[in-house]
């Protein structure tokens, strides 16, 4: 429950400061200053633009079928809040304790491809459809090279549970159940015979316990990009072709609502990503000797030291991707569509199987 | 609470399935079968199936129904603009058709009445052993799936790159 | 994760799988050749037909090979597969090497049609395609395992729909499209019996016996109807009623090959699950209020239903594949009837029949498909073509005799088997309902008479339209097919026992 309060409120905030972020991250890297006139810095230009937003007139075009049209938003939206349902925050709050945590957001993500197209169609105009069927080719699209990756993480860990995959990452190992009795060990082989259990840090990070993971988890990236519609695989909303897309014809709330499902999206992967790959809550210190760096920057799971330690790992390392994710957007030129299924069918896909094959001939050695 | 719920979602994916065959436009009764696929996912969930009930997502609202959609939305031409231009089925030989699905539905409900599932031996100590409700279905359906069911599951994959052979062969071949 | 005893006991039914694995080797082999095909394919582009058969051939003598082996090893005690989803059996091995020949045959009729490499379909595929479905034909004909059934009928399936669209044109799309509607809602209904049955007993072994005593336990009328739903599938695929829909219009849209492979080899492995399936079905009594049913009565029903439809809408088709698919309608009828028999001679009737059957059709979709050099596909223009050619006019008079099942061919053999191993259950039960069946059977016989016979009379009776001006050119290789399928049908009217000592072995 409280995981649920927390999300709601913590996802419009996160908007609020992730489209000034984006402002001035985007300013900065074209060496402009960005919003500078509301509040110090520009500081409270979101706020007044949401105060717009909320003030503006909700327009349903005439010809739209306004049963669909009103829907959608929510839809979208929906579909993207529950996916938070299955993160965990600390090593003891979770929104629900599901044994198939993974597998639910991927669940998730494609509930949120129906209200997009419901979006699209609804709206009764050239842009909004064109946009709809772009979306949701490459989403749908994108999905199998995200859905290969994520496959590699869950043949190392052997589970489907993300708290358990948190775990697994970190020196808090044992105190999770069916988890008391594992080791870790360096590269995840066992026949290295260097326990690093009590060590930790980013040494027993998903994507050092199998060194491959590391290129899954780059392909997770790439392919989670296109699932957000972010560029360079923004095609679907390309402001300059379609003028924004599936929701062209939205404005006022319901507009705010379908933006506040894209930042959430971002928001989503980015978990997700950090979860699966990059050691989830854990810290990134190891214990090297009597520097006992992870213990010192990360508490017992069940104390509120280690409650507070650990959602501030999880943040830093998330707002981290998220950084990434807009350096991207504003370095790189939009791709082409034959581009774009390029990428994903010939590219991504065939080295998310090596990676997969990889990863089950790595599990033979790891125990 | 549980048979409060079980019974709130029957209530859902009857509806949304009765109203599906009465409304004439295809796109409504595809966004109401999502209603009814998500309403069978929740009672997979009830009964404990947690990974059925998410597969039943990824696979029908992720896969099958978007598939539908989209299909709907690519062959769809637009007449005028106008909303009731949506794509509609003809009802033709309602009454016939009315009376073989009635029919056929009570002679189903009938076998299904008749069958009494809850009495038969298997199902009655598969529940006194508690295998039924268990904590979760993934580790014994993964060990199933590499033992008892190992043919099965390697016959799909010749069956699905059959499928993957035949759609693009079909698709790429202006006829 | 595991108990210490779940472990162990999965390490064993892992070796148990690994044990099973030298019983599948000829799958193992189609298997392999299907995906080698499609990457040779991949790198050498455009492999002309000639080669492309010639590796599937190649393909198909090394399975042969290992199905002789598991011919001459076999044990009875080897038979349970994979933890019980299959089951080896002689008869399974036996119509083994028959699926191998009809794939066979449809790859070498299939290079002979000149239509089909007019229209230069995609060869590879096409050949990976019918090594897919061999490999479903043969798990279908050993599988003991609701499962597996529907799996493996899903493979037949879905490469029957893309085989049939192999002329990629409007009419080929067309009837893919019905075939593949149909297709889908039988094996829709199908699945819904199977989870009827699998709610009865808890098991979907049909040959375990908590199947058996789960449907005897449970109400009569439930079960008849779920059974009945679970065979929706195979009717389908044997084309009988009420599933028949598709028939006529694949068959006449699809290459002829193509519509020989189905008229034979998939209903081949239909009947034999339903052969499987009735045994299970057969040993329960169903009651319906006071009135006893036997699962034969329903298959009786269908049979009668069956022959009659299919005779007498083939009476008036004036298209050669159009009436043979009648004609398949009609036989699928005649096929239920050992199964309506249920009795020891019934099977090896059974048995003797499938074997013709393929050999008649075969025969005769490639008389067919020579015919169409000179004539289309309707019958008035083979007028006179039987004076000119002989030989193939001869053909083709024994062909139809033995599809109409009149001595001196083995197709009066077979017939005369059906129905004395229908006469002998009726002499058992005193079911009226089975002597109706066989009068209707006699009858049919007659009238199907009339439309077999149509070809006949129109390539000997009538003239040929003068002067012949297309040459219709028969190559040494037409020969040799032609008299290696219809020599046995005369030979095994004469030598009933050669054929029939083998089939009896195989129990």
């Amino acid at each position: 429950m409280l995981s649920l309060v927390f999300f709601l409120l913590f996802i419009p905030l996160f908007a609020l400061a992730g489209v000034y972020a984006e402002r001035k991250v985007s300013a900065f890297i074209q060496d402009r200053l960005g919003p500078m006139e509301v509040g110090r810095y520009g500081l409270l230009q979101t706020l007044a633009d949401i105060i717009k937003l909320l003030l503006k007139e909700d327009i349903i075009p005439s010809l739209a079928d306004k049963r669909l049209f009103k829907l959608a938003p929510l839809i979208i939206f929906v579909a993207v809040f529950a996916g938070f349902a299955a993160i965990p925050l600390t090593p003891t709050l979770i929104g629900s304790g599901l044994q198939v945590g993974v597998f639910f957001i991927l669940a998730i993500v494609s509930l949120d491809v129906v209200g997009i197209m419901m979006a699209g169609w609804s709206s009764n105009s050239k842009y909004p459809l064109l946009g709809a069927m772009r979306a949701v080719a490459q989403i749908i699209s994108y999905e199998i090279p995200t859905g290969l990756a994520i496959l590699a993480v869950v043949m190392i860990c052997q589970t489907l549970d993300l708290q358990s995959i948190s775990y697994q990452q970190g020196i808090w190992i044992n105190h999770y159940q069916h988890l008391e009795a594992d080791q870790n060990y360096l590269f995840g082989l066992k026949p290295l015979g260097i326990d690093i259990t009590l060590v930790g840090g980013f040494l027993t990070w998903n994507i050092v316990r199998m060194p491959f993971l590391s290129i899954a988890f780059v392909i997770y990236f790439i392919a989670s990009l296109a699932e957000c519609n972010r560029a360079p695989f923004d095609i679907p909303e390309a402001e300059s072709e379609l003028i924004g897309g599936y929701h062209t014809e939205y404005s006022g709330l319901r507009w705010a609502f379908i933006m506040l499902a894209e930042y959430g999206m971002m928001l989503l992967v980015s978990f997700l990503g950090v979860i699966l790959f990059l050691g989830s809550w854990n810290t990134p210190l190891p214990n090297l000797g009597y520097l006992a760096l992870a213990d010192w920057t990360s508490g017992k799971p069940d104390t509120l030291w280690g409650q507070l330690t650990s959602i501030f790992w999880l943040f830093s390392k998330t707002f981290l991707l998220i950084f990434a994710q807009m350096w991207i957007r504003w370095t790189y030129p939009r791709l082409r569509i034959d581009q774009l299924m390029y990428l994903c069918w010939k590219v991504l896909v065939p080295f998310a199987l090596a990676i997969v094959l990889l990863c089950g001939v790595w599990r033979l050695w790891m125990v | 609470m549980v048979l409060l719920l079980f019974y709130f979602f029957c209530f859902l994916i009857v509806v949304s399935a009765f109203l599906m065959l009465l409304t004439r436009h295809i796109l409504y009764a595809a966004f109401l079968l999502l209603l009814t696929f998500l309403g069978i996912a929740a009672l997979y969930a009830l009964v404990g199936a947690d990974f059925l009930a998410v597969s039943q997502v990824v696979i029908y609202v992720g896969g099958v129904l978007v598939l539908l959609l989209f299909g709907i939305m690519l062959t769809h031409q637009p007449v005028g603009g106008q909303p009731s231009a949506a794509p509609q089925t003809e009802s033709r030989n309602l009454w016939w058709g009315a009376l073989t699905g009635i029919g056929f539905f009570a002679l189903l409900a009938q076998v299904i009445y008749k069958a009494d599932f809850t009495s038969k031996a298997w199902i009655v100590s598969a529940e006194s052993q508690k295998r039924l409700l268990n904590n979760s279905s993934i580790p014994h359906l993964g060990a199933n799936l590499m033992t008892h069911y190992l043919l099965p599951f390697e016959i799909i994959a010749i069956l699905l790159l059959v499928a993957l052979v035949g759609a693009t062969l079909l698709a790429s071949r202006k006829s | 994760m595991f108990s210490k005893n779940l472990v162990s006991e999965l390490s064993n039914q892992l070796n148990q799988i690994l044990d099973s694995l030298v019983w599948v080797y000829p799958e193992l082999v189609l298997a392999g050749w299907f995906l080698g095909i499609l990457l040779l394919d991949l790198v050498w582009r455009n492999l002309p037909y000639r080669i492309l058969a010639g590796i599937t051939g190649l393909g198909l003598g090394l399975t042969a090979v290992l199905v002789y082996r598991q011919f001459v090893d076999f044990q009875p005690l080897s038979g349970n597969l994979f933890l019980g989803m299959l089951q080896l059996s002689p008869a399974a091995i036996y119509f083994k090497f028959i699926f191998l020949l009809c794939i066979a045959c449809t790859v070498l009729l299939a290079g002979r049609s000149r239509l089909f490499r007019r229209t230069k379909p995609p060869y590879a595929e096409f050949l990976a395609l019918l090594l897919a479905m061999g490999l479903g034909l043969h798990l279908l004909a050993m599988s003991v395992n609701l499962l597996m059934i529907y799996l493996s009928l899903e493979v037949v399936s879905l490469s029957s729909y893309i085989l049939a669209a192999f002329h990629f044109n409007q009419k080929a799309s067309e009837g893919s499209i019905k075939y593949l509607l149909f297709g889908a809602f039988s094996s829709g209904v199908m699945l819904y019996g199977m989870s009827l049955l699998y709610g009865f007993c808890g098991t979907l072994q049909i040959t375990d016996n908590q199947f058996v005593t789960g449907l005897a336990q449970a109400d009569g009328m439930a079960v008849l109807v779920a059974g009945f739903l679970a065979m929706a599938g195979l009717l389908f695929k044997i084309s009988a009623l009420p599933f028949h829909l598709w028939t006529p219009d694949v068959y006449q849209a699809s290459p002829t090959a193509v519509v020989a492979f189905f008229a034979t080899a998939p209903k081949i492995a239909g009947v034999l699950v339903l052969w499987q399936f009735s045994q299970v079905l057969g040993k329960i009594d169903f009651w319906l209020g006071n009135v006893k049913v036997e699962w034969t009565d329903l298959l009786a029903v269908l049979a009668i239903l069956t022959i009659i439809f299919g005779n007498f809408s083939a009476l008036w088709q004036t298209q050669a594949k159009r009436m043979l698919a009648y004609s398949a309608i009609a036989h699928a009828g005649f096929l239920l009837i050992p199964l309506v028999a249920a009795n020891e001679l019934g099977r090896q009737s059974l048995f003797f029949y499938l074997t013709v059957y393929v050999l008649m059709n075969f025969g005769a979709f490639w008389l067919v498909e020579l015919m169409s050099q000179v004539a289309d596909y309707q019958i008035k223009s083979y007028e006179g073509w039987g004076n000119a050619y002989p030989i193939l006019g001869l053909g083709f008079l024994v062909v139809m005799i033995a599809l109409t099942g009149l001595p001196p061919t083995a197709g009066f053999t077979a017939k005369l088997l059906i129905f004395s191993a229908l006469w002998e259950a009726y002499q058992s039960s005193q079911n009226q309902l089975l002597l109706v069946l066989w009068v209707v059977g006699l009858l049919n016989t007659v009238v199907a008479l009339y439309y077999y016979l149509k070809i006949p009379f129109y390539l000997f009776l009538r003239p040929l339209p003068t002067p012949p001006n297309p040459i219709l050119t028969v190559r040494k290789l037409d020969y040799a097919w032609l008299i290696l399928l219809i020599f046995p049908l005369i030979f095994w009217f004469f030598k009933t026992d050669w054929l029939m000592a083998m089939l009896k072995m195989l129990v």
